[in-house]
């Protein structure tokens, strides 16, 4: 039967790049000085897991490099390699080019072999550094280890026998490579020479070698591939060698030579039905089928680790090899596993959090929630119909229609939820970012991220990422400063960017901050000068700021590789915006400064209320309204050119009729007829003047310009429950206005 | 009635190639994303054959067949582990901690049939 491989890829891939991503996020965190056993392992076991399905799909190129990356991460957490920043710095990059390899397999650009082979030689060598003799540590490093990972036995090996056959360049052999070879193999144990050519070839030929040694392969592994260095070498361990009791299961007879892999599977004992071990396939039996394990000789190096976990729970176990010398090592584990057992479940969450998900294409969820939409709109719509029946709906009628209204509320909140990801999804990428971009500028910058389970919706989360990282990338170029400067200012010599999200309100406030220079006013006056820039002296500091978002402005003195090629941040307002989020500058001179971005929650769904202007309904953002008021006679004011104002609270507001905004007929005579609804759009607050206020409704966002056309002040629209189209107003636009005819005035 | 086999492996991919594998080749297949859900889902009884991953958060491979076999209804029940480690050491452990065999990854379907074929028929 065949088995069509490719339609697994897809996970593959997904599962392949979710391990990535979490390889890297630990790489990141690791204490280099005092890397954690439970991160080092997690990193282990994310390429481990790369390597095995790779390899089992057929990705040869992938199951390589991450084979190689796998030996040396085992090397370090087995302690007996010490972890580096350079080790550190081979394995981002290593992660990089996975990365690359796996979308070049799925057909997006391509993947250089050049680059693999280059990483694939730098892992190699730090792999091959010499040991660290630690026959103190390894007790150590068996308690952190979780159970079952092999360790003393890998750890201090006993003796192996290898079988080397290699043909050695005609060059090496002429100048005695062979005989150099034969005296450093000796020196490491002891050497047997199975098949050699002929005595008149001067060692030019097939050598085959038997070695029974203590060292590990890749000492002399690299010694053969010099002097056979067209490859045509390889190492076999034989298995047949039977060194600290391993000679008790004599089914290992393998044809030597034969690489481990190929073979991969034997039987311990004789099955009942095929008295025959079958060697050289893949796969073996430890037992006789149909028969309870027996009990298994106790070879102190093999079952001395962290096995007696189990013994507390089930005392009647069957196996003597459960019996245990070091019980006290194992004991924090035994209590965790004798709980989970009796089925009370101490998992940590972030292990379970990727377990218990299903993945669900996009296309899914978004017609879930169009159609959660309509289900709003029809349910808006019923019980608009009753109301209007008044007296004459059946009381059953409306007490059905309210229970109906809320649980499309709750259907509604929980369908949005499923769109919903938290921002740690974009932040999680930044600490790379920064360190690689800190380290190319010789700049010390430490990232704080806060907030980062705000979630926020799944559009969003991807379209914030790039215009993120462009401030991030700004903040690191032009706002931390080089630490001899930074010391000169008598600052710390490390910087700090700090990201932030939260919601307020409506919104999700991202922020930026570093604890930089601070913008040059000067020098951003200047360079707009340059630009042909209408700008003055008097200008307010905000003012100057908001150049730096103006198409092609750049401030460096020196355009670097970083940022400073004088694209970027007009980019990245425009990006915000079209996600109807703005973006806005404080900053400090000498104390740093701090982008805040502010986004809609979601763009689907708002909380509104409606207002009749004239024969007209008009939404408004919820979020933006603070009260809404009656004016007296008197209250409002009529300023010198025309603008008029209202004091609320001793505030003097703008006020915005919006009937004369969009040209209609106003119903209420004069202001004391209407209503004045007061808002705060970013900071900005207005009084809106409308007719009458209709009511507070969920409305389904229906995007304005891809149906019609962008309209000032108009952020959108959506459909009533009586099947009219409203329009959301763009509160932000319009208290600007307000404010800007005010000050026009002043 | 066809042969339940639980497939205990952290690897999205390969527990799904495992599960189609085994399905088309008749059994039933109840799948396990490490070794603490593979001991719930073993709880609940009906197995007749558990293939597992060593390597897996929570609870690896070995761990988990120490606990089965500690389990009367799994004293006897074949275990196989499918372990990229191939190692005498490895061998070594998986057997004392009960395990059947093993079946070194990567491997193939059509391997992965006859193997199973061989334990369980």
């Amino acid at each position: 039967m065949a088995i069509d491989m490719t339609q697994f890829y897809q996970v593959f891939f997904e599962e392949s790049a979710e391990h990535l991503a979490a390889m890297e996020a630990l790489l990141l965190e690791l204490d280099l000085a005092n890397p954690d056993s439970e991160q080092l392992n997690a990193i282990f076991r994310a390429a481990h897991s790369i390597k095995g399905s790779a390899g089992t799909f057929g990705f040869t190129d992938l199951a390589e490099t991450t084979h190689i990356l796998e030996n040396l991460l085992d090397r370090i957490r087995k302690h007996e390699l010490v972890l580096r920043a350079d080790m550190v710095d081979a394995f981002l990059e290593a992660g990089d080019l996975l990365r690359v390899m796996l979308e070049a397999h799925q057909g997006r650009g391509s993947s250089d072999p050049s680059a693999v082979e280059a990483i694939c030689e730098r892992l190699r060598q730090l792999s091959s550094a010499p040991d660290v003799p630690a026959p103190q540590t390894a007790a150590i490093v068996t308690v952190q280890e979780p159970p079952g990972v092999p360790s003393k036995a890998s750890e201090s090996p006993g003796k192996r026998a290898y079988i080397i056959e290699f043909v050695p360049t005609e060059i090496s052999a002429r100048a005695g490579g062979v005989a150099n070879l034969l005296d450093d193999l000796h020196t490491m144990g002891e050497v047997e020479i199975l098949s050699q050519p002929a005595a008149g070839a001067g060692g030019v030929g097939f050598w085959q070698l038997r070695l029974i040694t203590a060292v590990a392969e890749q000492t002399f592994a690299d010694t053969i591939d010099f002097i056979a260095d067209n490859g045509a070498w390889r190492i076999a361990e034989d298995k047949s060698f039977a060194d600290n009791g391993m000679a008790a299961f004599g089914f290992f007879e393998s044809s030597p030579g034969a690489p481990e892999d190929d073979r991969g599977y034997g039987f311990f004992a004789p099955l009942p039905a095929t008295d025959l071990v079958e060697d050289g396939d893949g796969y073996g039996f430890f037992a006789p089928l149909n028969a309870p394990p027996t009990a298994v000789d106790s070879s102190p190096g093999v079952d001395g680790e962290g096995y007696g976990l189990f013994e507390p729970i089930v005392p009647a176990a069957p196996s003597p090899a459960l019996v245990e010398q070091n019980v006290p090592v194992s004991i924090p584990v035994v209590a965790q596993a004798a709980s989970e057992v009796q089925g009370t479940k101490i998992a940590s969450p972030a292990a379970v959090s990727g377990d218990s998900s299903i993945r669900v294409s996009i296309e899914k969820v978004d017609q879930l929630i169009n159609l959660v939409g309509e289900l709003v709109i029809t349910q808006a719509m019923l019980l608009q119909t009753a109301s209007r029946m008044e007296a004459q709906a059946p009381e059953r009628l409306v007490n059905g229609l309210a229970q109906l209204e809320r649980n499309t509320r709750d259907l509604q909140e929980s369908v949005m939820s499923i769109r919903m990801m938290p921002i740690s999804f974009v932040f999680s990428r930044f600490p790379r970012v920064v360190r690689d971009l800190s380290a190319k500028l010789g700049k010390q910058v430490e990232l704080k991220t806060l907030g980062e389970s705000t979630e926020l919706d799944r559009g969003l989360i991807e379209r914030i990422a790039d215009p993120l990282t462009h401030l991030i990338r700004n903040s690191l170029d032009h706002g931390i400063e080089l630490p001899e400067q930074r010391v000169a200012a008598g600052k710390s010599p490390v910087g700090t960017i700090t990201l932030k999200a939260s919601h307020q309100g409506g919104n999700i406030v991202i922020e930026v901050g570093d604890d930089g220079a601070g913008l040059p006013r000067d020098k951003i006056l200047t360079k707009a000068r340059e630009r042909g820039l209408a700008v003055s002296e008097q200008m307010s500091d905000p003012e100057v700021f908001n150049l730096i978002f103006e198409a092609g402005f750049s401030t460096a003195d020196q355009v670097t590789d970083v940022s400073g090629r004088g694209v970027g941040m007009d980019v990245v307002r425009r990006n915000i915006q079209t996600m109807g989020g703005r973006v806005e500058i404080e900053s400090t001179a000498g104390a740093g400064t701090r982008m805040t971005v502010r986004l809609p929650l979601t763009l689907a769904i708002l909380d509104g209320m409606s207002v009749a202007v004239g024969d007209q309904t008009y939404i408004l953002p919820l979020s933006y309204v603070i009260e809404s008021l009656q004016p007296a006679p008197g209250d409002i004011k009529t300023l010198s050119n025309q603008a008029r104002v209202i004091q609320v609270r001793g505030e003097y507001l703008p006020v915005v009729a919006l009937h004369e905004v969009f040209n209609l007929k106003p119903l209420a005579g004069d202001f004391t007829q209407g209503i004045m609804v007061v808002i705060d759009a970013d900071g900005i607050k207005a009084a809106l003047f409308v007719d009458a206020l209709v009511g507070q409704h969920q409305v389904v966002i229906k995007s304005l310009e891809a149906n019609y056309r962008r309209v000032a002040g108009i952020s959108a629209a959506t459909i009533m429950g009586d099947g009219h189209v409203a329009l959301i107003l763009d509160l932000s636009a319009i208290a600007g206005m307000a404010k800007s005819n005010v000050q026009k005035a002043g | 009635m066809a042969k339940t086999i639980l497939a205990v492996d952290d690897s999205a991919s390969i527990r799904q190639m495992v599960s189609f594998t085994l399905k088309s080749a008749g059994y039933e297949v109840v799948e396990a994303v490490d070794g603490m859900d593979g001991l719930e889902k073993a709880k609940a009884g009906g197995v007749s054959l558990v293939l597992t991953d060593q390597n897996m958060p929570r609870l690896d491979g070995l761990g988990l067949i120490k606990t089965l076999r500690g389990m009367p209804q799994y004293a006897s029940t074949p275990i196989l582990m499918l372990t990229t480690e191939s190692s005498d050491a490895m061998k070594s452990q998986g057997r004392a901690a009960g395990a059947t065999g093993w079946l070194v990854k990567p491997f193939d379907p059509q391997k992965l049939i006859e193997v199973v074929r061989k334990v369980i028929g």
